[in-house]
């Protein structure tokens, strides 16, 4: 009897610590204030200053995570250097892809930044650090095959190109690479902006490359520069920034001024469009910059510090904007409850591929409730937090967080094409070992936006 | 055409076949895949409220200066409160910071118990003067003027934030002070992990 009694007391504490963990996991619908999980991994990121570009991308997929980090994660990495790593979710191992090869060309042992990784994962494109023939450091693009093994530095035609290239991004299907340069020796012809840079698409297939930022008619500016690429899932379309006036038909005066402003370059049908305008097609009064686009190209986020792009908007600061290509029209996302600009400024937006999605940056204390918050909602860290919209809901949630708002900085987000995976960097401690003062990613698995709650938790659930 | 790269040469010549020669690889080209990998390098983090591990107490930080009378107080924070020692690690780790904590009555006119005065000096370094009154809540006071040491190497503006709407900063006594609801949440939070440490009988 006693054996018995302690046999069922036993299955009963069993059965309460698998139901406790279920309700820790997500499983369930579970109260609304069940902590989140975030996957961590070290970047050690030393920088004093936050960093503020994204230093992660997630696949399509979901499952991998291309990352920097400053920390030896693996015996191989042997510098004290920056390095690209990749998180695989499904074995929760980490691989080290940067690697430099030739000493000849490398100017430290390894070094590898902007990472970004196509959809299922199998290529991966980074911005690296070489020696041209005269000893000069230059920026190159690295493109890597991880199933084969192999790391390509871009060439044209067996050249190295004469100028830095940066900002890489590939195509979700892995066929094209679009990045940023200031080399004039890219494409046939003169370069008409000489060693301001241009935005290039390379097919990897036939290793064919063309200038993206051009405009309607296929003309280079003499005048401006363009950088900062986005790409559709297939590459046809290309998001960028742009100093040059590029839209068609041209503005009826040019500019007094360069003003950066996005653009979206339709390769197939050779239309370049301007995306940084107001709904009635006014031009911005301030700068806009870092596009992200949707997987069909039809949507492009960005961060814009005009006034002007939406009504509400009265913070003076930049602020996260959504354009529907279809319908022509900008919408402000980094808004209160109430649709108003929000308290601070917003950046850094990354758009899901589904493009229901968008995360992006904020210093903005009022995002996710505005006056009259409840102190448990609270975000009162005075720095930057990772932020989430809901353009099917049209409503802002704050994923770097506890159940408690976080003191501590989080930077630099990076989302999936469901919109259920998001990464960004933080110094908020990875456990109560961590007192570096340091950034560390942190990968967060959300509900997917289309599913109910407990269903879509426990699938996150499983993912982990 | 392209330059190479490989993390084995075999395998490197098998898919190109333009490989640089294996005697121009570096040593760590030809190291072992599993050398390429990191396995327990990522962790899973869930908000846990429960005790912190047994830790060493780490040391004081050195540029922080404290009377003696406030010493052993800080110590105990050190090995109590997870939050408290990062706030010390983010003072350590800033080198051109110095912290001073003392007694102090009420420096200024509205009665508060702490209060720091922060100069940036033209040669870069910080100076922050804590003052604490005695008989005060000392676990509560000094993470909260911590707090607002970390606000300033954050590089936070506070007269602007103190000009928009729900920031959670406040201005007081004519813009020359400024209350923060992040300082106040960051020393509840060492207060209670203190607390909790101490009925524990852990600190």
């Amino acid at each position: 009897m006693r054996a018995g009694a302690a046999a069922h007391e036993k299955d009963v504490r069993a059965v309460a610590a698998l139901a406790l963990l279920i309700l820790a996991i997500g499983g369930g619908p579970g109260p609304p204030d069940e902590p989140p999980v975030f996957l961590t991994v070290r970047q050690a990121n030393p920088r004093a200053l936050p960093v503020d570009a994204p230093s992660a991308s997630v696949s399509a997929d979901g499952r991998y995570v291309a990352f920097v980090s400053y920390a030896r994660l693996a015996a191989a990495d042997t510098d004290i250097g920056s390095d690209i790593y990749v998180l695989d979710r499904a074995t929760g191992n980490v691989s080290l892809e940067t690697f430099a090869g030739e000493q000849r060309v490398s100017l430290r042992p390894r070094d590898g930044t902007s990472p970004h990784i196509s959809g299922d994962g199998r290529f991966l494109v980074y911005e690296t650090t070489e020696m041209d023939e005269d000893r000069i450091p230059l920026s190159a693009v690295a493109v890597r095959d991880r199933r084969k093994g192999t790391t390509e530095l871009v060439r044209v035609r067996g050249q190295t190109p004469n100028g830095g290239c940066a900002t890489p991004v590939i195509s979700a299907d892995g066929r094209i690479v679009v990045f940023s340069s200031s080399a004039t020796n890219l494409v046939d012809g003169p370069d008409l902006n000489g060693s301001a840079e241009d935005v290039y698409a390379l097919e990897m297939r036939t290793g064919t490359i063309r200038r993206v930022s051009v405009d309607g008619h296929g003309r280079q500016s003499a005048l401006g520069a363009s950088y900062a690429p986005a790409a559709s899932d297939d590459g046809r379309y290309v998001a960028f920034v742009s100093t040059a006036a590029l839209e068609s038909p041209a503005p009826a005066k040019s500019l007094t001024r360069p003003q950066p402003n996005v653009y979206l370059r339709d390769t197939s049908l050779g239309v370049t469009t301007r995306i940084s305008v107001g709904s009635g097609g006014a031009a911005p009064d301030g700068n806009s910059y870092q596009p992200s686009i949707s997987g069909d190209g039809r949507y492009v986020a960005f961060t814009s510090e005009a006034t002007n792009l939406a009504s509400h908007d009265s913070n003076r600061a930049s602020d996260v904007f959504l354009h529907d290509v279809r319908t022509r029209t900008t919408t402000l996302i980094s808004r209160t409850r109430s649709g108003d600009s929000a308290n601070g400024r917003s950046m850094h937006p990354a758009i899901s591929g589904d493009g229901r999605g968008i995360a992006f940056q904020s210093d903005a204390s009022d995002l996710t409730c505005g006056r009259g918050c409840v102190s448990a909602n609270d975000d009162m860290n005075l720095v930057a937090d990772v932020f989430l919209f809901d353009r099917e809901s049209q409503t802002v949630r704050c994923i770097s967080r506890g159940r408690a708002a976080w003191l501590e900085p989080s930077l630099g987000p990076a989302i999936d094409g469901g919109g259920a995976v998001v990464a960004f960097s933080s110094r908020h401690p990875v456990d109560a070992r961590d007192v570096d003062d340091d950034f560390d990613l942190f990968v967060r698995v959300l509900p997917t936006l289309r599913e109910p709650q407990g269903r879509a938790s426990r699938r996150a659930a499983e993912r982990e | 055409m392209l330059r190479v790269f490989c993390r084995t040469a075999a395998l490197c010549l098998a898919a190109v076949g333009i490989a640089s020669p294996a005697s121009a690889q570096p040593r760590h080209a030809r190291s072992p895949a599993a050398a390429w990998t990191g396995a327990n390098v990522v962790r899973v983090y869930v908000e846990d409220e429960t005790a912190p591990p047994e830790l060493a107490v780490p040391p004081i930080p050195s540029n922080l200066a404290l009377v003696p009378e406030y010493r052993d107080r800080v110590i105990s924070m050190l090995g109590a409160s997870p939050t408290f020692r990062r706030q010390c690690a983010r003072i350590a780790n800033a080198r051109h910071l110095s912290v001073s904590v003392a007694f102090g009555g009420s420096p200024g006119i509205t009665g508060d118990p702490a209060s720091t005065r922060i100069v940036f000096k033209p040669d870069g370094t910080i100076q922050a003067d804590v003052r604490i009154a005695p008989l005060a809540d000392l676990d509560e006071l000094v993470a909260h003027e911590f707090e607002h040491i970390l606000e300033q190497l954050d590089g936070v503006d506070l007269a602007a934030m103190a000009r928009r709407a729900d920031t959670g900063v406040r201005a007081i006594e004519g813009g020359e002070r400024f209350e923060t609801a992040r300082a106040i949440a960051a020393g509840r939070q060492v207060a209670q992990e203190v607390r909790r440490a101490r009925r524990r009988g852990g600190a």
